[in-house]
């Protein structure tokens, strides 16, 4: 046989199996829109760790993707996912998080979505704050290569916002380690010379290629989860309703003060029992001084503006909710109401640089029963806060006014 | 026989015609099947909470 017909034999395959590619990235995408009410409530890896499912999330005008941390995997009757299961009034939740997400990774989870117009939550822990950055092994927990890749290819963020990502990212370089072009393309789009700015352009053409492969992988992995799946019906059910917000903080604030009574802190019971004498230890082992250092030095609000400038940069409107301090605890710790104020006033400023509704619940700093945990974990009561400010933000209504009339509401217990 | 099936040569050129692409179609499938699959799981790590 002469090299003409194994030339031809092989592009005819390449062409066939091309095709087939394309086709099963379409039927994916299609299967990915089908299951994606279905599956919003739910918290998994394959939804944190590829794209696929939010990508259709963000294609759904009923769907309002809220990014946090380890408060949403975290069952709780009052939480949204339960609130809103129903569309009562024409939405639900994508809820999307694991431990320690902070806003570098939400940042290159939203880097490949288009953003214009779009409402995007993030749920924001003053624990992010007080420590020098995340710890390597937490950003490797929540690391992924089709996000990252998806970030530095980007092509609806700015080139300075990309540079300083990529500077952020090259600080954990055990992510980068199986992935030698977007270590190559970070080095190069993080290094500022004009020779660095040639060999990242240079690269962008493979990158993006190779970025297309990671995203018909996770279709593919999308597509197998969808399969083990038994039983899960796309049609969900909508049935409009009115939240009586009146009648339901009373009873989550009761819920909330019953699972807390045995301890000063309102912390729950299982978690008092199992960290009392720990926290027998702690008193006064902080202080204001040391607290504003850590403050201060947190990389964590380099990437917090990073995120913000970034969803500036495509055109999305953004709420951020970041949950008050224990102010019971933060003083038995050492850390006084004046200290704690400089982290509300920092959080305030920033929101205000970047033009995002920010809710900081910071006359909820003195309440116990906000919280269950010292972890930032969200008690009944504070979940039915968040969930009235996700109502508020998707129905373009005034958040942080309603915030602000629902705490007052529960001061004068009418 | 068996000399026939180990000799493309042999073939007719119809057989020889349809067999070809299906063979590059079986290495381009058996590359995917080898190297398609993605990894997207992540480290676990213990939360240190505050």
């Amino acid at each position: 046989m002469s090299a003409q017909h194994h030339l031809l034999a092989a592009a005819a395959a390449l062409l066939v199996a091309g095709a087939t590619v394309v086709a099963g990235a379409t039927y994916a995408r299609w299967v990915e829109q089908r299951y994606v009410h279905a599956l919003a409530p739910q918290v998994f890896d394959q939804k944190s760790q590829g794209s696929a499912l939010q990508r259709a999330a963000f294609d759904q005008s009923d769907l309002l993707p809220i990014y946090g941390s380890s408060e949403l995997p975290l069952p709780t009757p009052s939480h949204a996912n339960a609130l809103f299961r129903s569309y009562p009034t024409g939405f639900t939740i994508f809820a999307l998080g694991k431990a320690d997400t902070t806003s570098l990774i939400w940042l290159q989870e939203l880097a490949g979505h288009a953003l214009q117009g779009r409402k995007v939550v993030l749920s924001i822990s003053p624990s992010f704050f007080q420590r020098p950055m995340v710890p390597p092994e937490n950003y490797a927990g929540n690391f992924s290569a089709v996000h990252a890749s998806e970030l530095v290819f980007s092509n609806q963020l700015s080139f300075g916002v990309k540079q300083q990502a990529a500077q952020r990212m090259l600080a954990y370089p055990e992510t980068l380690r199986s992935y030698p072009l977007l270590r190559f393309a970070l080095a190069n789009l993080a290094d500022g010379s004009l020779i660095g700015r040639a060999l990242y352009y240079a690269a962008t053409p493979v990158g993006m290629l190779a970025g297309a492969i990671l995203r018909l992988q996770d279709h593919w992995e999308t597509w197998l989860f969808l399969r083990k799946q038994q039983g899960l019906n796309p049609d969900v059910s909508r049935t409009a309703a009115t939240i009586e917000w009146a009648g339901l903080l009373p009873e989550a604030t009761r819920q909330s003060q019953d699972l807390a009574s045995n301890n000063p802190f309102g912390f729950n019971h299982a978690f008092w029992e199992q960290r009392v004498a720990e926290t027998g230890k702690l008193k006064g082992s902080r202080s204001d001084d040391e607290f504003l250092r850590s403050i201060r030095a947190s990389k964590e609000w380099t990437d917090l503006e990073l995120l913000l400038q970034g969803l500036n940069d495509a055109g999305a409107r953004v709420l951020l909710l970041s949950m008050p301090m224990n102010g019971a605890y933060y003083d038995y710790l050492g850390i006084s109401a004046q200290g704690r104020n400089i982290y509300y006033d920092k959080m305030r400023e920033v929101a205000r640089e970047y033009h995002a509704t920010l809710v900081d619940f910071r006359d909820h700093d003195g309440d116990r029963y906000f919280l269950i945990d010292s972890s930032f974990h969200l008690s009944r009561k504070g979940w039915l806060y968040y969930d009235r400010a996700l109502d508020a933000f998707f129905h373009d209504r005034p958040v942080d006014k309603e915030i602000r009339e629902m705490s007052a509401a529960e001061q004068t217990g009418s | 026989m068996l000399q026939l099936l180990i000799n493309p040569n042999a073939w007719p050129p119809r057989m020889r015609t349809v067999s070809l692409p299906l063979y590059y179609l079986l290495v381009i499938a058996g590359l995917i099947m080898l190297y398609g699959r993605g990894d997207f799981s992540t480290p676990s790590f213990i939360y240190q909470g505050f």
